[in-house]
C-alpha cells in the first residue's frame, strides 16, 4: 500500500451506476492530487467488425464522459481513458498492475443481484486477484468525505486496512472506530482489538475508538453499527467473515459490500 | 588581412594542427596563441608551428581573448577553438567572407555537430525570451566568430562560458550587423555532466546580467513571470521525473548496525545502569526521555565516548552489505536516536553516506548533557505519519533532501521506534526483532544477526 494515492481506476460499462464511482473517484482526486483512469473493456466474443465498431464507440463515449468530468477536477490529476479487449476480469487486473493503479471505484446498484450474479468481475475477486483497495459506491454514498471509518476486525490485525485507514484520516481528519463481535473477543482469548489499536497509534495520530458488537454475524453487526454512528465508509476483508448472514447470502457470496449505502472498501489482508 | 587569436589551455595534442592550418590560409597575417599558462607543452608547440604566443596574465578565455585582441596587428580578427582539428577546410574563408565583402561587422560561425545541450535547453529558450532578435541563431554559443576589432574594443568579456553568447548580446544591442554562417560539420566533444550544470548557470547568468543592464536593471514583468514559470515547472517534473531513479536504504544503529545498544553499553562502562532502567520505566514521552537520558552522559569527553563506541562489535558483513548497495546505486544512512558523534563514527566505518540523530552538546570536549533534537525529527504539516516526533519525520527529510521517493526506501530496523519508519518506507525490515508488531508490520524479517539476505532485496 502507497504512501499516496497516485492513480484511481474506475471501470466502465456504461450504466448509470459508472457516475457515483466516476463522482468518488474525482472527489479523492481533488484531495490526493492523483489520476483517474476510466477503463472500458470489450467483450471477445464479437466479430471482428462488431468488436471494432464497439471499441470505437466505447471511446466515443468516454471522451464525453472525460469532457464531462474534467471540469469538476480541481487539484492536479488528470483524467485518462482507455478501451482494452477481452475478458474483463484478466484485462483490468493487467492493468492495475502494469499503470500501478492504488485504488478501484466501482458503482454498484442499488439492487445488484443479477450484476453481481452475471458479472464476471467481483469485488471480492478483483482485490484478491489485483491485491488492491476496491471501493464499491452506491448511490447513497456520495455526499461527505470520510470523518468516520468503521474498520471491523476479525482473527488477526488487519495491518494493510490500518494503513489505507491512516492515509485517509490523515487527509480527511477521520475518526477510525474498530469494532469486533465481543464473541470473537471472548472466544480467542485474544485481544485483537487493542492490538489494532496499538498498530494505529504506532503509525500515526488519528483519533481512534474501539467497540465490542453484541450478535452473531461481523457484517451484519458492523452494518448496523456504521448506520447508527452515520459512518462514511467501511473497511473489510474478502473473507468468509464480511459475509452478510443467510444460506442465500452465503450462496451467492455477498459480500458486505453490496448490501451497504455507505461506500464499502474491500481489501485482501497482509 | 585577418590575425586568427586561439586561447587554449592544456591543448598540445591538437595547437599545432590548428595553428599550421590557420597559416595556409592566404587571408591570415598572423596566429596568436593566447596560453592560459598551460601545464603541458601547448606554447611551445604553438610556438614552433609559428604562433605568436601570448602568456595570458589571467585564467580564463574572456581576459586571453581581450589580450589576444590587444596583441593582434589586424582590424579583421578571427577567433577558433583550440581543440578542433581537423577544421572543415573553408572554415576561416567562411568567415572572413562577410567582413571582406562589407556585409557584417561580426560573423558566428555555426556547425553542424552532436546536440548542443546547453544551447538547446538554455541559451535558445532564454534569448526567445529575452532576446527574441536572436533566437534565430542556430549555435548562439559557438566560439569560432570574427569580427572588426574597433568593435570588440567597445564590449567587455565575460571571463567563463559566458563569454561567447555575451559577445553576440553586446554586438546586437550595439546594433552591429551581425551574420551567422554555417562552417560546416565540427566534431565537438561533448562535456561531461558536472561540467553541463556550470555552463548551464554562467551562459543563463551572462544572458540575465546583459538583459538588465540593457533595461536598466528592470525585465518586464511578463518576462520574469514567464522565466519563473519555465523554472518552476521544469523544476517540479525534472523532481518528480528523476526521484524515480534513486534509491535509498536507511538502516537504524543500535541494535541493528551495533549488535548492541550504545547507550547501554555507555551505563555500563559509566555505572548509570539503574539510572537508565529507572528512566526508561518511567519516562513513556520520547522526547523528555532522549533529554533525559543525555543528562546522564555529563561531564563525559568525547574520547570516552568515543572509546566506548570504538569497543562495540557491529553486525556480521554489514560493511559488504553497504558496499553492494552503493553499487547497486543506493544511497545509504543512518536514522538513529542516539548521537551525530556516534552514528557519524559508525558512518564512516561502514562506509554510509549520510546519518541522521540527535545532538549531544560539548563544551570544551565534554557533553554538557544538552541534547539538541533537530528540526528533521519534528512532525510537520506534511508529515506522512503525524506524530510530534518520529524518525519517519527524519526519514521524509532525507527523501525530500536526496530527492528519493519513500516508495523506492529500504528502512531496516528492530525496535518499537522503528515500526513507523518500516511502515512508510517503501519496503520495512526488521531485523533480528523481539516486537511482534514490528514482524507484523516489516515486509522482510531478518532473523540471524546477518545482513545477508538484504542483498537479495536490492
Amino acid at each position: 500500500m502507497a504512501n499516496k494515492l497516485y492513480n484511481i481506476l474506475v471501470p466502465i460499462d456504461f450504466a448509470h451506476r459508472n457516475k457515483w464511482a466516476i463522482a468518488k473517484a474525482i472527489e479523492l482526486s481533488n484531495s490526493f492530487n492523483c489520476n483517474i483512469h476510466l477503463v472500458y473493456v470489450t467483450g471477445k466474443r464479437h466479430s471482428l467488425f462488431l468488436r471494432d465498431r464497439n471499441m470505437e464507440t466505447a471511446l466515443k463515449k468516454l471522451e464525453h464522459i472525460k469532457a464531462a468530468y474534467t471540469t469538476q477536477l480541481c487539484g492536479e490529476g488528470t483524467i485518462e481513458i482507455s478501451v482494452l479487449q477481452g475478458s474483463r476480469q484478466t484485462q483490468l487486473v493487467n492493468y492495475i498492475r502494469q499503470y500501478e493503479m492504488d485504488l478501484v471505484v466501482t458503482g454498484l446498484s442499488k439492487f445488484n443481484f443479477l450484476h453481481r450474479i452475471i458479472s464476471s468481475v467481483s469485488i471480492s475477486r478483483l482485490s484478491k486477484k489485483a491485491d488492491i483497495p476496491v471501493l464499491g459506491i452506491k448511490s447513497g454514498g456520495l455526499v461527505c468525505h470520510y470523518k468516520k471509518i468503521v474498520l471491523p476486525v476479525s482473527g488477526e490485525v488487519p495491518m494493510r486496512q490500518i494503513r489505507l485507514a491512516a492515509l485517509l484520516g490523515r487527509a480527511f481528519k477521520s475518526t477510525v472506530y474498530f469494532v469486533s463481535l465481543r464473541k470473537h473477543a471472548d472466544d480467542k482469548n485474544q485481544n485483537i482489538i487493542g492490538n489494532a489499536l496499538e498498530m494505529v497509534q504506532s503509525i500515526s495520530t488519528i483519533p481512534v475508538q474501539c467497540f465490542l458488537l453484541e450478535g452473531q454475524n461481523l457484517a451484519k453487526s458492523t452494518l448496523e453499527f456504521s448506520r447508527k454512528i452515520n459512518a462514511d465508509l467501511i473497511m473489510i476483508n474478502p473473507l468468509k467473515d464480511f459475509q452478510l448472514p443467510g444460506l442465500w447470502s452465503r450462496l451467492t457470496n455477498k459480500l458486505l459490500s453490496y448490501g451497504s449505502r455507505i461506500p464499502v472498501v474491500t481489501f485482501a489482508s497482509n | 588581412m585577418f590575425s586568427v587569436v586561439i586561447p587554449a589551455l592544456n591543448e598540445e595534442k591538437t595547437i599545432a594542427q590548428v595553428v599550421t592550418f590557420c597559416l595556409a590560409d592566404p587571408v591570415v597575417s598572423e596566429v596568436i596563441v593566447v596560453d592560459d599558462k598551460s601545464e603541458d607543452q601547448t606554447a611551445a608547440l604553438a610556438g614552433k608551428a609559428g604562433a605568436k604566443v601570448v602568456i595570458s596574465a589571467t585564467r580564463g578565455k574572456g581576459i586571453s581573448m581581450k589580450e589576444g585582441i590587444d596583441a593582434s596587428e589586424n582590424e579583421h580578427i578571427i577567433f577558433l577553438d583550440a581543440d578542433i582539428d581537423p577544421y572543415p577546410e573553408k572554415s576561416i574563408e567562411d568567415l572572413a567572407a562577410p567582413l571582406l565583402a562589407n556585409e557584417a561587422d561580426f560573423v558566428k560561425g555555426a556547425f553542424a555537430r552532436n546536440a548542443g545541450r546547453v544551447t538547446e535547453l538554455v541559451a535558445k529558450p532564454l534569448l526567445a525570451i529575452l532576446f527574441p532578435g536572436l533566437s534565430h541563431f542556430s549555435q548562439p554559443l559557438s566560439g569560432m566568430i570574427a569580427g572588426k576589432k574597433s568593435f570588440f574594443n567597445k564590449i567587455e568579456f565575460f571571463n567563463d562560458y559566458g563569454v561567447d553568447i555575451g559577445i553576440l548580446i553586446d554586438m546586437y544591442l550595439m546594433k552591429a550587423r551581425v551574420k551567422e554562417v554555417n562552417i560546416g560539420y565540427i566534431e565537438n566533444k561533448s562535456k561531461p555532466w558536472e561540467a553541463l550544470g556550470k555552463m548551464s548557470g554562467e551562459v543563463s547568468r551572462a544572458i540575465l546580467s546583459k538583459a538588465q543592464r540593457h533595461q536598466n536593471n528592470e525585465l518586464t514583468r511578463e518576462s520574469v513571470n514567464t522565466l519563473e514559470a519555465i523554472q518552476r515547472e521544469m523544476n517540479n517534473v525534472l523532481r518528480e521525473k528523476l526521484s524515480a531513479y534513486q534509491k535509498m536504504i536507511i538502516f537504524d544503529m543500535d541494535d541493528t548496525i551495533l549488535i548492541s545498544r550504545f547507550i547501554d553499553r555507555c551505563a555500563a562502562e559509566f555505572g548509570f545502569k539503574p539510572k537508565l532502567e529507572e528512566l526508561r520505566f518511567n519516562e513513556k514521552d520520547p522526547i523528555i526521555l532522549t533529554k533525559r537520558i543525555g543528562l546522564l552522559l555529563t561531564n563525559k569527553t568525547m574520547d570516552d565516548l568515543l572509546h566506548v563506541i570504538s569497543n562495540m562489535e557491529m553486525a556480521e558483513n554489514i560493511n559488504e552489505v553497504v558496499k553492494e548497495y552503493k553499487k547497486k546505486g543506493y544511497l545509504v544512512g543512518i536514522i538513529s536516536n542516539s548521537y551525530t558523534l556516534i552514528t557519524n563514527y559508525v558512518r564512516q566505518k561502514i562506509g554510509a553516506d549520510f546519518s541522521l540523530a540527535q545532538q549531544l552538546e560539548f563544551f570544551e570536549g565534554k557533553a554538557t548533557g544538552e541534547v539538541n533534537l533537530p528540526s528533521y525529527f519534528f512532525g510537520s504539516p506534511e508529515s506522512v505519519c503525524g506524530h510530534s516526533f518520529c524518525k519517519t519525520n527524519a526519514l521524509q527529510h532525507a527523501c525530500e533532501k536526496y530527492n528519493v521517493t519513500m516508495k523506492n526506501c529500504i528502512a531496516v530496523g528492530d525496535s518499537r521506534d522503528d515500526r513507523c519508519m518500516l511502515t512508510y518506507a517503501g519496503r520495512g525490515v526488521a531485523f533480528c526483532t523481539s516486537d511482534e508488531m514490528l514482524e507484523k508490520i516489516a515486509d522482510n524479517c531478518i532473523k540471524v544477526r546477518n545482513f545477508e539476505p538484504l542483498l537479495a532485496l536490492a
